[in-house]
Formats: C-alpha cells, sequence, structure tokens
C-alpha cells in the first residue's frame, strides 16, 4: 500500500460560520446549510456539482439532537447522493476532511463536501457532562476525569520533565488571544495579558480558565475535488499534498511507564501522523518549509508537546523557543494565527476548521490574520485523551 | 391578535436521561472481585511482550494476543507518574478540590488511576509539590468494598518526604 494518494486533489472552497456561545438564530438544519452554501460560493459551485458528502459530527448529546445525519440530509436534500458520518471525538473534523480527501483521491468521486454544525452552547451545563463520558466504564468513569484533567495530567508531566511553567503557559494563551483578536471569525476575540490569565481561576491545576477553550457554536465547510474539477474553477486552490492520521492506545495509564515508545508527553501518535502528512507532502525541514501551521491545541500548555512532536523544536525546547517569538509572524512558523481552539472550539468541526483555516492562509482569504506569502500550511486534529490524531500538509503548488 | 415579530426566535427545552448497565468484561470482572474479596491490586501479563498491565486487560494490544491467566498481584506501593488536582466545580464530580493521580504499583508496566486522599489541597502550589511524579503512594482499601475501581484510594507513603 503506497501513502501516496493514487491523484492529487485540493480545497477549493471553504467557509466557516462566526462562531459564538450559542446560535439561537439558527436551528441545526439552517446552521448546517448556512455552512455547505458559504462553502459552494466560495469555491464557485452549486449542491448539483457534488458528488458526496461527509458530515462531520461529534457525540450527539454536544447538542442533544440524536442522529444528526438524518438532520443534515434533511439541509442538503442530497438528491440521491451519499452522506457518510465520521466521529473521532476532537479529531472529528480533521478525519471527515481525509475521509473526503480519500473519495476524491482514490478516483470514486470527482467533488466531495465536508460539512459540520456544532451546538454546544445548546447544552445548558455545558460539555464536561459528556465529556466526562468518554472513559472506560469499569475502570475510569468514577474517576473526576474530563478533558481538562486530561490535559493537567499531560502538563505536569511536561512541567517537571522540561521545566515550563504556568508563566510560559500563560503567555502562550496570550499569544493565541491576541490572534484571534484579528479573527473576525473567532469566538474569543478579546485580548488577555499573560497577568490576567494567571488571574483567571484554575480550573484543573495548572489549567486555567483563560488557558482553555470556550465551548462554541457555529457550521464549517470544504469542497475537496479532483485536479480535473479544479481546472474548471477560477478561484485559488490549496492542494492537499499530505494527509495522515494515527491512534495510539486508549489508556493513559500504558503511556506513562514502557519508555520512549510509548511516552505519554511524547504524543506517538501525533507525531507518526505529522511524519506520515510531511513524507507526503515532501516536507524534511518543518520550520523552514512551513509558513503557517494551525495545530489542534485546546490548552494552551499542550503547545509545547505538541510542537516538538511535530518536529518544530527538538523535545524539551518548544517553551523556549516560543520565548524568543518563533511561532509569531516574523519567526520561525506562525502558529494559530487564527487564534486556534484557544479562541474557538465548536468540537465537531474544531479539527474541520484547522484545516480550513491553513487552507485559506495559502489561498490568500485569511483576511484579517492573513500571513503575508502564505504558501504552505499544516493542520492537525486532536481526539480521545490525547489518542486519536491527524495531520494535513497545504499547498499552493500542486507538486515540488 | 398580538403582531407577529420577524425576528422573534423560540427556544424548546430538553433532557436526555438515561441509565445504562455496562458489562465489565473479563478481565475488569477479575481485578474488581480481587479489590472486594482480596483487597489486592492485579496485573494481566502478555504471554509475548511481558508487559503487565494494570488495571488488566484480556488481550494485549500491541502483541494481539489473550493475556495469559497466571495475573500477579502488584501494589500496593506504588509511584505516582503524574496527577490532576480539580478546583473548579463540574456537574457529577466531587465537591472541589480533589485530587487524582496515575500510579505505577510496584511490580506492573503500566498506571492506573485514582483519587489521593489526605492531602491538603488548599494551596495548590504546595499540593503540587507534594504530589510531583515520582512521589511514593500506597493504595488503601475501603472497608465497605463493592467491586469498584473506588474499593480503593492512594494515600501518600508515611515518609514525610513522600519519597524514598
Amino acid at each position: 500500500m503506497s501513502d501516496h494518494p493514487k491523484r492529487p486533489a485540493a480545497i477549493v472552497g471553504a467557509a466557516t460560520s462566526r462562531f459564538r456561545t450559542r446560535r439561537d438564530d439558527v436551528d441545526l438544519t439552517e446552521l448546517l446549510l448556512e455552512g455547505a452554501v458559504s462553502a459552494l460560493i466560495d469555491a464557485g459551485m452549486t449542491f448539483a456539482d457534488v458528488d458526496a458528502v461527509v458530515l462531520a459530527q461529534a457525540p450527539d448529546p454536544l447538542h442533544g439532537i440524536g442522529h444528526p445525519e438524518q438532520t443534515a440530509a434533511a439541509a442538503l436534500g442530497l438528491g440521491g447522493k451519499p452522506l457518510v458520518r465520521v466521529h473521532t471525538g476532537g479529531a472529528t473534523g480533521m478525519s471527515a476532511g481525509q475521509a473526503a480527501w480519500w473519495l476524491v483521491t482514490s478516483g470514486r468521486f470527482e467533488t466531495v463536501l465536508v460539512v459540520g454544525a456544532e451546538r454546544m452552547g445548546d447544552n445548558v451545563h455545558g460539555a464536561q457532562k459528556v465529556l466526562n463520558e468518554i472513559w472506560d466504564p469499569a475502570y475510569e468513569a468514577l474517576m473526576p476525569l474530563n478533558t481538562i484533567a486530561n490535559c493537567s495530567l499531560m502538563t505536569v508531566r511536561y512541567m517537571q520533565r522540561y521545566g515550563a511553567d504556568e508563566q510560559d503557559f500563560a503567555e502562550i494563551a496570550s499569544r493565541m488571544r491576541a490572534n484571534g483578536a484579528r479573527n473576525e471569525n473567532a469566538h474569543l476575540r478579546i485580548p488577555v495579558e499573560p497577568d490576567e490569565v494567571l488571574e483567571s481561576p484554575i480550573l484543573t491545576w495548572p489549567v486555567r480558565r483563560s488557558m482553555s477553550c470556550p465551548r462554541s457554536s457555529g457550521a464549517a465547510a470544504a469542497v475537496i475535488a479532483s485536479a480535473d474539477v479544479t481546472r474548471r474553477l477560477a478561484g485559488p486552490v490549496a492542494w492537499i499534498r499530505g494527509m495522515a492520521a494515527c491512534t495510539d492506545t486508549y489508556f493513559m495509564g500504558d503511556r506513562m511507564r514502557l519508555e520512549p515508545v510509548d511516552e505519554y508527553i511524547a504524543m506517538h501518535a501525533l507525531r507518526r501522523a505529522g511524519e506520515a502528512a510531511y513524507a507526503m507532502a515532501g516536507i524534511t525541514d518543518p520550520c523552514s518549509q512551513l509558513d503557517v501551521a494551525e495545530p489542534y491545541i485546546p490548552f494552551s500548555s499542550y503547545e509545547p508537546m505538541m510542537l516538538e512532536a511535530l518536529h518544530f523544536a527538538p523535545v524539551g525546547q518548544a517553551v523556549a523557543r516560543a520565548r524568543e517569538g518563533a511561532w509569531e509572524t516574523g519567526g520561525e512558523v506562525v502558529v494559530c494565527p487564527s487564534g486556534g481552539v484557544v479562541c474557538t472550539n465548536p468540537i465537531s468541526v474544531t479539527a474541520l476548521v484547522r484545516l480550513i483555516e491553513a487552507a485559506q492562509q495559502v489561498r490568500g482569504r485569511a483576511d484579517g490574520h492573513q500571513v503575508d506569502g502564505a504558501r504552505t500550511a499544516m493542520a492537525t486534529g486532536a481526539g480521545g485523551d490525547a489518542q486519536i490524531f491527524g495531520a494535513a500538509v497545504l499547498s499552493d503548488n500542486p507538486a515540488n | 391578535m398580538p403582531q407577529a415579530r420577524e425576528d422573534e426566535r423560540i427556544t424548546i427545552p430538553a433532557s436526555w436521561h438515561l441509565e445504562f448497565e455496562h458489562a465489565a468484561g473479563k478481565a475488569a470482572s477479575r481485578f474488581l472481585t480481587g479489590l472486594r474479596d482480596r483487597a489486592q491490586l492485579s496485573a494481566s501479563p502478555c504471554p509475548k511482550c511481558r508487559r503487565l498491565r494494570v488495571p488488566p486487560r484480556s488481550f494485549c494490544e500491541v502483541c494481539f494476543v489473550a493475556t495469559s491467566d497466571d495475573w500477579v498481584d502488584v501494589g500496593p506501593e506504588g509511584t505516582v507518574q503524574t496527577f490532576s488536582i480539580t478546583y473548579a466545580a463540574f456537574p457529577g464530580y466531587p465537591t472541589p478540590p480533589h485530587a487524582i493521580a496515575y500510579v505505577v504499583p510496584d511490580g506492573a508496566d503500566t498506571a492506573i488511576c485514582n483519587f489521593v486522599r489526605g492531602v491538603d489541597l488548599s494551596d495548590p502550589e504546595r499540593a503540587a509539590k507534594v504530589l510531583a511524579p515520582g512521589t511514593r503512594v500506597r493504595a488503601v482499601f475501603e472497608g465497605d468494598r463493592k467491586a469498584r475501581v473506588t474499593d480503593f484510594h492512594w494515600e501518600l507513603l508515611d515518609d514525610k518526604s513522600g519519597r524514598r
């Protein structure tokens, strides 16, 4: 089996909502339609041009509407076209994008729409009650685990090993929030200073509220098409040069002793997904070859370990590089120019938003947060207990 | 008749309340009955790679072979690998603050999660130092055991440094 796709494909249109906590102005069908129509307009297409639909949809109880694939069919009409639903937790949007990419690169379809909508704000008491239910029923469900505690478990280990501290995580959060202020689609658009981050309440030590993603509602959609279709379109496209996914064991405790193969904070599954996507795209030196990165970083303290797994910095050095400004404009790679997940987290589509943000950067359509001269970008998705990862490399150029 | 407002949007309240009885499965049932009946932590060996996993599994997901039946008692002492201290209130969880730790019981190759009790959590920085990875703890079993993972919790070893 070759890692390389049989034929090239590109993101030819993409759009997201302006994310916010609630969208009481529309229902789920109207929200899905908002995303789908906006992406098709961006591509210069209509739904008649679409051969198949991939629906990005994380757990139903996040918004409390059962069988949202039926809702999606109602929203899109479909007209006899196939729809598949993809769900890999936080990685859902990247997995859905990868499924759409496979459908096109395999030669089965010419044009595939990947779309999703999230309405987490409808969940009156927040998402954590749902995210408390992702643990093993016999061994872990009675523990006070959630995705925030999960982040603490990894951060504590990273801090002890590499000397990062709360000030570092506050500065990372502050940088992301400053980026989000420039992105009109971001949910949190008010910048915060590092001191304010450190004054925000501790959720699970050392993770504080302002280091953490919000719960966001809105839609996202992208149109992925073959090179033949691409030639007929007038607008800029983002070639998907590499895309890969990797999963790790569910059991976090299995990743804490058997080093170096299983080391929890090394995020080996993210590293492998990134390396596979880089290999397809001909990326051998990410910092010099990538202009933009939109990694899925839901809490600021994940940034160092994730960037190290993606070979942006040697192990244990991403914080020092951050202090030098390596991930800002004028540095090595602009990381999360959109503000990232720390500013916007509509779980069903968060990873799709990463893919879209990377695409819009290389298409020159990132508006207020456009990175000048961005030609090559990467994005990731992360789901489960730091377990399921996807990575993509996009370029304005179909080949090296 | 009141005039219709074009900008009015209605919201419909809803709730999901579902109850389940999950099968714990072969491995977890044996582990949990071991907690209840023997007050022992036990681990499942892989016959191929020899990984001794706690909590036990019925198969080794690396080698993809069934674990052998000659389970080994591990702990009760062990070493903290990482921890989380919750200071915010979450629905369905105990009143904060509360702490959990992943601990490799002596003799095992993997870590298992449980509450840490008896540590003063009022000062986060100080509590974080007390619970730092490397800290030695002991599994303490409850008097009234119900074949649940909460039949035990971790406590610091008497040694004041928490290490030996």
